[in-house]
């Protein structure tokens, strides 16, 4: 070979090599709007918002093919009319068995730090890998899921959607899930009359601007109970700061005098303190959450408000914020009405009715 | 937690505060029961409080601020200590004679509109962190919380609640306690002050007596006597052992 051969063959690996790279991957970054008066989303290093990923999150939500036998996605038991949440008071999984606890509204979850009822998630990924392998859920494996979207034939094609969102031609559960965070981390509601309220847009009326300052005020008649306002008390758990209304802590609101049929949050932590504790559900869109509660129990929001106003059931674990056991809150009707009416204050339809968050199939 | 001074060089040492819980003298947790009074058990349910700006106090009588603020949480089961962290850097050899800290947050960021939100969510006066200790309509932060129930019998159940919750500049109370024996700073690279706060001390002392039964909720505005009392038994409830 002499040393022009030698030349051209050499050059032609070289171009050959460069044939043979992978594709070049980059995705768009995702901006993401942070409403005026919210803090900072806390988003993990390793899944920044990508447009492509938080498209494929979007169709993996609403995927059946992440149920056993096809019949169930994400969106069966967090139904956008609900406020993402099960209008029913347990969801029922594949196999027909139903849930323990009331499936929680998917709203603002990106500023949220615990997640499900007792907290057993530590992450929204961490979260969003329950329910699938879940036996009264969607009851399939995870390494299911994988195979099924990598090789079954489907309207769009994920194996591209994946490598589109991560530059992974392998499908795994870790992507599928981050994709679905990124997803969830989109639903952002901030377009309640509240929101517009606070913003200057709007004025509360006066049943309205009459329940706010009962939810913002300390429960109890002063004579009977010391530093009593005649409140309705609800802002302890349901906070305004961070404008989500709720301290995503854990209380035990005086639902139940003993716990057995669910102990809540001490089955995570161990403490015999926290048990009957579950997670303070945000109050976004409270209006269209029903059922109440970690079980579901009450259909109405004059139920739930009948409940706090009679002062709940005593127990060994009750937070001290329900401190009228005895007595109650005393509210009159015209008050719990008030009180009703803002919570109403607090719906954003444009949340539920976003085309973004909508079943793409 | 290392926080940031001026002295960061190769002389520099760091103090470290590891927080103890007593109740008159004797060592006890969140979640243990307590005696209150005639003997009537009291469970201990929840005590935190933000600490700002520790400070000491070097052989020249000047402060070196911190600059700091940091929630410190007790938790359920830690019998003696839930809290350690640096409260400063100091030159190596300095001469110690006090420490101060604040129990609060400062006027300016308690006063900032919205405050929470300026801050990022690892930060202690963040959204995050500070979640259930800021009523932005109502006092700012919540400078310090303590909660618990007590029976009212000794056979009794334990369910009559109490909390004490302070906040509002004017019950921002700096806490400052001379160490019997002056500490230099010398040969090593931190030294370790075991600060104990005495709960049984902050409703209870010679110079004032909460009754829990009578006194058993303040939210600071809604009954602003009380709150001030428990601050003022509070900030004499820390010592040292040295």
């Amino acid at each position: 070979m002499n040393r022009v051969n030698a030349f051209i063959i050499v050059s032609l690996l070289l171009v050959g090599g460069c044939e043979c790279r992978e594709p070049q991957w980059e995705a768009t970054p995702y901006d993401l709007e942070i409403p005026t008066f919210f803090p900072p989303m806390d988003i993990p290093a390793d899944n920044p918002l990508t447009v492509e990923g938080v498209n494929l999150g979007r169709h993996l939500f609403w995927e059946t093919a992440l149920s056993l036998d096809h019949s169930i996605s994400c969106g069966s038991c967090h139904a956008p009319d609900a406020n993402f949440s099960d209008p029913e008071q347990y969801s029922e999984g594949v196999t027909g068995l139903l849930g323990d606890r009331n499936a929680s509204a998917i709203i603002n979850l990106g500023w949220s730090t615990t997640f499900s009822w007792d907290g057993a998630s530590a992450s929204l990924e961490d979260h969003i890998r329950v329910p699938v392998e879940h036996p009264k859920e969607m009851n399939i494996s995870w390494e299911e899921v994988e195979n099924r979207l990598q090789y079954d034939d489907f309207s769009v094609d994920y194996p591209q959607m994946f490598w589109d969102a991560f530059g992974e031609n392998i499908i795994t559960q870790d992507l599928a899930v981050k994709a679905i965070a990124q997803f969830i981390r989109t639903m952002i509601s901030s377009d309640s009359k509240f929101d517009k309220y606070r913003r200057g847009e709007a004025v509360l009326n006066e049943q309205e601007a009459m329940g706010y300052q009962l939810f913002l005020r300390e429960g109890g008649d002063p004579e009977v109970t010391p530093g009593g306002e005649f409140g309705a008390d609800c802002f302890h758990c349901h906070g305004e700061a961070g404008l989500q209304f709720s301290d995503y802590l854990f209380h035990n609101n005086g639902l139940d005098a003993s716990f057995e049929n669910d102990p809540g949050r001490v089955n995570i932590t161990g403490w015999a303190l926290d048990s009957g504790l579950f997670k303070t559900p945000t109050l976004r869109n409270v209006a269209l959450s029903a059922p109440f509660m970690h079980d579901g129990r009450f259909q109405t929001l004059e139920e739930v408000v009948e409940h706090y106003n009679s002062g709940g059931v005593p127990s060994s674990t009750i937070d001290t914020f329900m401190k009228y056991t005895t007595g109650g809150l005393q509210l009159a009707p015209v008050q719990k009405e008030a009180l009703i009416a803002f919570l109403h204050t607090l719906t954003d339809t444009t949340y539920i009715n976003n085309p973004d968050f909508q079943d793409p199939f | 937690m290392a926080l940031s001074s001026c002295f960061k060089n190769k002389d520099a040492a760091t103090i470290n505060l590891n927080f103890n819980l007593e109740w008159f003298g004797e060592s006890t947790a969140i979640g243990d029961t307590v005696m209150y009074q005639e003997n009537l058990p009291l469970r201990l349910e929840k005590f935190l409080f933000y600490i700002d700006d520790i400070s000491i106090r070097d052989e020249n009588g000047n402060w070196l601020n911190s600059g700091s603020i940091d929630m410190v949480e007790f938790m359920p089961n830690n019998e003696t200590t839930s809290a350690e962290f640096s409260a400063t850097t100091v030159r190596r050899g300095v001469e110690i004679d006090a420490i101060k800290f604040g129990l609060g947050v400062g006027e300016f960021y308690n006063g900032l509109e919205d405050a929470p939100t300026h801050f990022g969510n690892d930060h202690a006066l963040g959204s995050v962190q500070s979640a259930g200790m800021y009523w932005n309509w109502y006092t700012g932060y919540i400078f310090t919380k303590f909660e618990g129930k007590i029976a009212e019998t000794v056979d009794g159940p334990i369910l009559t609640p109490f909390s004490f919750h302070t906040g509002t500049d004017d019950l921002y109370r700096e806490v400052v306690i001379e160490l019997e024996n002056s500490i230099v700073v010398a040969a090593e690279e931190s030294h370790d002050f075991n600060v104990v706060i005495d709960l049984g001390n902050s409703i209870y002392t010679n110079e004032d007596q909460i009754d829990l039964f009578d006194n058993c909720v303040t939210h600071t505005l809604n009954n602003p006597e009380l709150a001030e009392r428990y601050v003022n038994l509070l900030d004499d409830a820390w010592t040292i052992v040295e």
